[in-house]
């Protein structure tokens, strides 16, 4: 029994020790480093930080032309304006040419596609989280605080637009949503998500804190009151416009009709159009916004689309830095002094779009033959735009010492060497090569444009567009579309023009001035116009003869694929498959 | 805390109810059974005929009998159910990876739990001469002790001990020269141009070689025309290795010891590495290990293991990155600029700057210095006198291991050749690049970890009349483990296992832990890992007359659950506002940071379980032939899966992985040993054998239309390859035209054409289905063969494994021509051209990207099957001399080869390492002598 107590004693001696040893904080939690939702709103300094994430994914949403999207060969290369180098298989772009596209790489992937459909809520949720919290935050003013809410306002309103224009009705989402609701959320009729944006951007026109525009230079790249102005303004531009105002969708779609058309054709849209872009432009030159008129006829036009705001862009509505750390090697044409991918290249339609500096158009439709060593001729007085944006044969590439011509041209035969761009010693496909964005950057390996969203230049183009439909052509029309045109030194638009033939000159004046900006995609599909994506694109071919003269040849470079069902974008199949009542636009 | 000791307290009980029953009872003469014989089994040792758990066990002087420099490469194909997946043969980069029993999980860990001496350890950290047992623990029963860190397999290195009364010395000596098994071989600069101008040509790009430029590289006699084969310019087929390792061992009743001092020396395989005066470049590796393991007895009752082990491991290389060292070899040109553009003046060009001969030998070196360090004590007080039977005792390790590299770098000019457009003659260009003094850079890649174990144990076993023996053990563990900077790992638990015998005939163990760690939230922390198992020994000819085949007959089965908690997240129970990248506002290009929500906190994230089952049996008959056979089952739940793919995007937070994903595992393993020995001579042969087959049960996957459904993974093997089928090449437009369009690219003629799975007119993602094997073999084999005469005796290893593949396609640059590299490996032939179209063995070639032809397809997959010659041995004993000493001396010479032959389909690169610095062979002398 002896035996018996004490090995009890020392059994127990030893669970007293387990004991001992597994004290409770053995295994406790860490001390938190990150913060979590309290801690975060607990401080300005960090609040402030979340206001920042809500521009993390605008790089590559707001589809401006800096960014990797199509593979690298940018949107602006499945419209008329540009091409990619077509041989490069990993340029998606080449997938929209051949008429294979699909919804798992065209709007899931954010590299290889037109868009990425997560990003669109990731942000929304991001802007409701901080809209509904910002009051949490003990150290910000009052007025700081219905800023931010004014921002949130906008931010959910720009991402509902990207959402519109591309995917017609969405799921309207007014709140953040926790992860215990059932969330599921059935498609909008195409006008409540109408009528949502606008209502988000009045709430940011009527918040009496948000600011018209950025007083601190530091905050250039965030969102404005002029912004909602101008958001207000393109929403109504795209709803007034064929695709959307009719109660015959562009591809029939049953019960469903309402998911991608207002299901009515009301005239009145453009009025309302009209006074949303009249109110844009009347907000924003009474705050100090304006168009570029100040560095010459020459240079306004890069400066209000490539200077930041300090440099003297007053024009720039809202524009970012971001999406520009990829290389710009993507952006130059094969064999330039720096080497290139050519993963955007100016089309010789886009080309014909600018008229000479008198208004004339050169004739592109027989084969021209320039004077002797002179090979920039044809385009010599064309658009100051045009030498902006584009660079050709024989233009000026890098105007620094050591200048640098490009050559873009092959010899007529083997006694006449190869220009050194040429399709044959650079293996160069297009006889153009890209250059807005490139302006002054040319042989730096520094490369820090500011790439636009929203321009007041839009503006204007947008009012004359709405006006000419309301009401068909007026002086406020031709004034507006003056404004555009005499800063860059063209002559004014002839008054005699009528309906139809004005809308042509708006179309073509709003794609040289917008060139690049990623409206045209969209423009060309509001306006019914998709057949014009079918081609043919045209390229010019450039030979350089033994006298020394150069002959520009016009020819046919390829066809493209177009579809009907292509005027709005596929769902991810994934998101369609998961069975929550999101029903696949038509076609798809 | 409290509570849970609540839980464990039943489990504590059993021993004083144990006890309470045995009042009265007198203790058996069981302390006879010999401790000598016994295995290592978790946390103890027993016999082989009372082993009910899945345990397989390799001796010492098997594992001695490789030349390695991993402890994990001498296990290929020695235990049945253990995978080994040989990697590089780089000097202090070779350790292997490990799968038990298939592939029991999709989840973040496969790996099996090591521990060294019973605590948690690098297998890599101990010396091969130094081990006694090595034992791996395989089912639940084996492993519940490890409960949740059991699930994965167990492996247990027990380190040598000195045995009272024998007192020697052994020194063992190899050395060796080693070669890779297979390089990889490119096509030289003139075949290289033609290929390359009909690539151009298919890119309807015009042609770069002029038939005057390939008749230069043809002749091959020009600076202006170089043909360098790189791999021939770099590779050394002959690189030196050695090992000698010291060891005594000994002791009397007070006290046993085996120490030991061990060096290995393992040379790498570049060339001219020896061209700078006062550094090589070369990849080395230097150990020094030792280890020194006393028992002594303190006091009565009480004895006192301290073991202490160490290694330091000072590795050599070229100061850049070993991987972008083998790209270059394998991507830079043959034809554009030679070794030496001149006297002392390396060939490159602008894009091409990284001549690899500088680029290996002048770009400086780097020094990686690692140590371990392991120390662990283990305090034993035989309580017999209170209690017969009653042993207790306490444990503690102390691990530290440290890493750092010292790097010393420099660069170097590379001159392009060009032609004089005067004369033709080559003329070399300004430098490019700078040539520059070697400089000292901070030191790198420093890493600390510690870890540090303590246990506290009880073991009590007691006869109950002649039928009952009971073996109880209890035990308390807790190790954190401490990696730089992370939040410390820790674990605790409380394990508990009895073992019963019934009249030495039928045994049954029932163990169990309740353990838990920090990474899951409160509540969810622990688990209780429960295993039962039971043997019964139905024949055993020494102990009954009868007569028949069968000499001894054993069946066994066991069931039960353990964990695995390494799911690759911890705390993800707290919400997080996580660093979000930055954004760029302002006047600059500089990013502003944010924040961003992070994952949505997961408060039930729990570990994952494993249910496993067995039932086996072992057998010997005719006196010669052993056999070993069992079915296993596991199913292993609760493994972390994705929910993005149900959740719908519009709530748009990032969801976080749920408790929901299961794998089965089926499978056989067998193992069999054919030995006898006569006067003179003997031989044996064993073979090991496993066939388990994995399955994924639930996984969370992306949703598919009807038609479809082959693309899901759900019960299919986890790592099974999925990709498109291929159906050959496009003949022409006509056939382009008439076939499903392919969305992932824009093709021609002579690019690969795939099946259309769900006949839908278009080849895109949803075509993707199970195409092959994965790449883990679900059926492994090793046969050992040896047989000796008089002093002489041969031994071969050999392993193979099959029914798994390779996939081209994670290894672009061999075998994606022209897309990263300039080079186009001789794996390539007979590409297509609208000439060759019928036979045609690759896609047309391309100097572009190409999306459609470079993606997974069954016309990358290839048969990854194969059998190696692990190692082959010829020895001689000596006679031992006995004269005059208390210890006889015994010698032994061997000629030793390792990895020697490879049969395989593939033949091209090693089959288990693609691609990357080489697997070695080698060819080895050596001896061994006992004082």
């Amino acid at each position: 029994m002896k035996f018996f107590i004490r090995s009890i004693s020392y059994s127990l001696l030893v669970l007293c020790a387990f004991g001992f040893l597994s004290c409770k904080k053995y295994l406790e939690m860490p001390p938190q480093t990150s913060f979590n939702a309290d801690s975060v709103f607990s401080r300005y300094q960090n609040a402030e930080r979340l206001v920042f994430d809500l521009y993390q994914f605008q790089g590559r949403a707001l589809a401006t032309a800096l960014n990797s999207k199509m593979g690298m060969s940018s949107v602006a290369t499945i419209t008329d304006e540009a091409v990619c180098f077509t041989a490069q298989n990993g340029y998606t772009s080449n997938n929209v040419y051949a008429g294979s596209v699909n919804s798992t790489w065209f709007t899931v992937n954010g590299a290889n596609g037109e868009d990425v459909y997560d990003n669109h809520w990731r942000t929304i949720r991001k802007a409701f989280i901080l809209k509904e919290n910002i009051d949490k935050v003990p150290d910000a003013p009052e007025n700081v605080k219905r800023r931010i809410k004014g921002e949130c306002a906008a931010v959910i309103a720009l991402e509902y637009f990207e959402m519109f224009k591309r995917y017609g009705g969405v799921p309207i989402v007014r709140k953040s949503l926790s992860e215990a609701e059932e969330f599921v959320i059935p498609r909008a009729p195409l006008d409540s998500v109408y009528n949502y944006i606008l209502s988000l951007c009045d709430e940011a026109i009527a918040n009496p804190d948000f600011p018209a525009r950025v007083t601190d230079e530091k905050d250039f790249g965030r969102l404005t009151k002029a912004f909602a102005y101008g958001l207000k303004s393109r929403t109504m531009l795209y709803a007034a416009s064929p695709l959307f105002n009719t109660d015959k969708p562009y591809q029939e779609f049953g019960k469903n009709n309402n998911l991608i058309c207002f299901m009515r054709t009301d005239k009145n849209l453009w009025a309302q159009a009209a006074k949303a872009a009249s109110d844009a432009i009347n907000y924003c030159e009474q705050n100090g916004y304006g168009i570029v008129r100040s560095f010459g006829v020459a240079r306004n036009y890069k400066v209000a689309c490539e200077d930041l705001p300090k440099a003297g862009n007053t024009e720039v509505i809202y524009g970012t830095f971001q999406g520009i750390n990829q290389s710009k090697l993507y952006w130059l044409g094969r064999g330039t002094n720096m080497g290139g991918f050519a993963a955007t290249e100016p089309t010789q339609n886009h080309v014909e779009k600018y008229q000479n500096t008198d208004g004339s158009q050169v004739n592109w439709n027989t084969p021209i033959t320039t004077p002797v060593n002179d090979p920039t001729a044809p385009y010599r007085r064309l658009d100051p735009r045009f030498h902006l944006s584009v660079a050709y044969n024989g233009c000026l590439w890098v105007t620094t010492n050591p200048t640098y011509n490009l050559e873009i041209y092959d010899g007529v035969d083997a006694s006449v060497p190869n220009g050194r761009n040429g399709p044959i010693s650079a293996r160069t496909q297009f006889a153009y090569f890209t250059r807005k964005w490139l302006n002054g950057f040319e042989s730096s390996g520094i490369w820090t444009p500011m790439s636009p969203y929203m321009r007041l230049a839009e503006m204007y183009l947008n009012l004359a567009e709405a006006l000419n439909e309301a009401n068909g052509p007026s002086t406020q029309v031709f004034d507006a579309i003056d404004v555009i045109r005499t800063r860059s030194g063209m002559p004014p638009v002839s008054r005699t023009l009528n309906q139809a033939a004005l809308r042509d000159y708006i179309d073509r004046e709003r794609s040289v001035e917008l060139y690049l900006e990623n409206h045209r995609y969209f423009d060309v599909k509001r306006t019914l116009q998709g057949e014009l994506f079918k081609g043919p694109i045209h390229d010019v071919r450039v030979i350089r003869q033994r006298n020394g003269a150069y002959t520009y040849t016009k020819y046919k470079y390829h066809d493209r694929a177009w579809f009907t069902h292509w005027y709005l974008h596929p769902f991810p199949y994934n998101e369609v498959n998961k069975g929550y009542g999101l029903i696949q636009n038509p076609g798809w | 805390m409290i509570r849970h000791i609540r839980r464990l307290t039943p489990l504590t009980l059993l021993f004083p109810a144990t006890m309470v029953f045995a009042q009265g009872v007198q203790p058996t003469k069981d302390t006879t059974r010999s401790e000598e014989e016994a295995q290592v089994i978790a946390y103890g040792r027993l016999p082989k005929r009372e082993i009910t758990a899945a345990v397989s066990t390799l001796t010492g002087s098997d594992i001695e009998k490789n030349t390695v420099f991993s402890l994990g490469n001498t296990l290929y194909g020695r235990i049945p159910g253990l995978v080994v997946d040989q990697n590089s043969g780089e000097p202090g980069n070779d350790l292997p990876g490990f799968s038990m029993r298939g592939v029991p999980t999709f989840g973040f860990a496969r790996a099996p739990l090591v521990l060294v001496d019973g605590f948690i350890r690098d297998l890599n950290s101990v010396s091969v001469f130094d081990v006694d047992q090595i034992t791996v623990l395989k089912d639940a029963s084996a492993t519940a002790m490890y409960g949740i860190q059991a699930a994965n397999g167990v492996i247990l290195v027990t380190t040598r001990s000195g045995k009272p009364g024998q007192s020697k010395l052994t020194v063992d000596f190899t050395s060796g020269v080693q070669t890779p098994t297979r390089l990889p071989t490119f096509h030289r600069s003139a075949a290289f141009a033609q290929m390359y101008n009909q690539a151009l040509a298919n890119d309807k790009l015009p042609p770069l070689f002029s038939a005057a430029d390939i008749a230069g590289y043809s002749a091959g006699n020009s600076p202006l025309y170089p043909d360098v084969d790189w791999m021939q310019e770099m590779i050394n087929r002959q690189s030196p290795l050695a090992t000698l390792n010291l060891s005594a061992d000994g002791g009397n009743k007070f006290a046993t010891y085996y120490v030991s001092l061990g060096y290995l020396y393992n040379d790498g395989i570049y060339r001219h590495t020896g061209i700078n005066d006062g550094y090589r470049t070369n990849s080395t590796l230097n150990r020094i290990n030792f280890r020194s393991n006393v028992d002594v007895k303190v006091i009565r009752d009480v004895t006192l293991r301290v073991n202490l082990g160490g290694q330091i491991n000072d590795i050599n290389a070229p100061r850049m990155a070993t991987s972008d060292i083998w790209n270059r070899l394998y991507e830079y040109p043959t034809h554009l600029f030679p070794v030496f553009a001149n006297e002392g003046m390396l060939g490159g060009t602008a894009a091409f700057a990284d001549n690899p001969y500088g680029y290996v030998n002048q770009r400086g070196y780097r020094e990686t210095h690692n140590r371990f360090f392991q120390s662990d004590m283990d305090l034993k007080y035989d309580a017999g006198r209170l209690l017969p039977g009653l042993k207790l005792g306490a444990r503690v390790g102390f691990d530290n291991y440290y890493t750092v590299t010292d790097g010393w770098s420099k660069t170097f000019a590379v001159y392009q050749t060009s032609k004089d457009p005067v004369t033709g003659n080559p003329i070399v260009s300004a430098p490019i690049g700078n040539n520059t003094n070697l400089t000292y850079n901070s030191p790198y890649n420093e890493g600390q970890n510690r870890r540090s174990t303590a246990e506290l144990y009880l073991n009590y076993s007691r006869s109950f009349g002649a039928n009952h023996r009971l073996d109880f053990l209890t035990l308390y563990n807790q190790t954190r483990q401490i990696i730089g900077r992370e939040n410390p790992y820790s674990m605790q638990s409380v394990n508990a296992r009895m073992h019963y015998a019934f009249r030495d005939r039928f045994y049954a163990d029932l163990t169990a832990s309740y353990g838990g760690t920090e990474a899951f939230a409160a509540g969810r922390r622990f688990g209780f890992f429960p295993a039962l198992s039971a043997a019964y020994v139905l024949v055993d000819r020494s102990e009954s007359q009868a007569s028949g085949a069968f000499d001894q007959l054993k069946l066994r089965a066991s069931a039960g659950m353990v964990g695995s908690s390494n799911v690759g997240t911890r705390f993800a129970y707290r919400e997080l506002y996580v660093g979000g990248g930055s954004y760029a506002f302002g006047n600059t290009n500089s990013g502003a940071s944010t924040i961003t929500e992070g994952t949505i906190a997961n408060p039930d994230l729990t570990f994952e379980r494993s249910y496993q089952y067995e039932f086996g049996g072992d057998a010997r008959l005719f006196k010669q032939l052993d056999l070993s056979v069992a079915l296993i089952q596991q199913d292993r739940t609760r493994i972390l899966t994705s929910q993005s793919t149900t959740i719908p995007a519009l709530f748009g937070g990032t969801l976080p992985n749920v408790n929901k994903g299961a794998v089965r595992n089926r499978g056989i393993e067998l193992s069999l040993l054919w030995k006898k020995q006569f006067r003179h001579a003997g031989f044996f042969t064993r073979l090991n054998m496993s066939v388990i087959k994995d399955k994924v049960m639930q996984m969370a996957e992306e949703i598919v239309p009807a038609g479809s459904e082959y693309f899901y993974r759900k019960g299919s093997p986890v790592f099974y390859t999925y990709g498109l089928e291929a159906i050959g090449f496009f003949a022409s437009q006509q056939d382009i035209a008439a076939s499903p369009a392919q969305i992932f690219g824009p093709v021609q003629p002579g690019d690969i054409k795939y099946r259309d799975r769900n006949n839908d007119g278009i080849i895109n993602n949803y075509d993707v289905g199970p195409i092959g094997n994965g790449s883990i073999p679900t059926k492994e084999f090793g046969l050992e063969l040896g047989f000796n005469v008089r002093g002489f005796d041969l031994q071969v290893m050999l392993q193979g494994q099959m029914d798994c593949n390779i996939n081209l396609a994670s290894y672009g640059n061999l075998f994606f021509p022209l897309r990263s590299s300039q080079k186009i490996s001789t794996f390539v032939t007979n590409p297509w051209t609208a000439d060759n179209a019928s036979v045609a063995e690759y896609p047309r070639l391309s100097t572009l990207e190409n999306a459609n032809n470079y993606r997974t397809s069954t016309f990358w997959l290839r048969d990854g099957d194969f059998l190696k010659v692990r190692s082959l041995e010829i020895g001689y004993d000596l006679k031992p001399i006995t004269k005059g000493r208390s210890t006889p001396v015994r010698s032994r010479l061997f000629l030793r080869g390792m990895n020697l032959f490879t049969f395989d389909r593939f033949k091209y690169t090693d089959p288990e390492n693609i691609s990357g610095y080489p697997t070695m062979k080698s060819f080895n002398a050596g001896f061994k002598v006992q004082f």
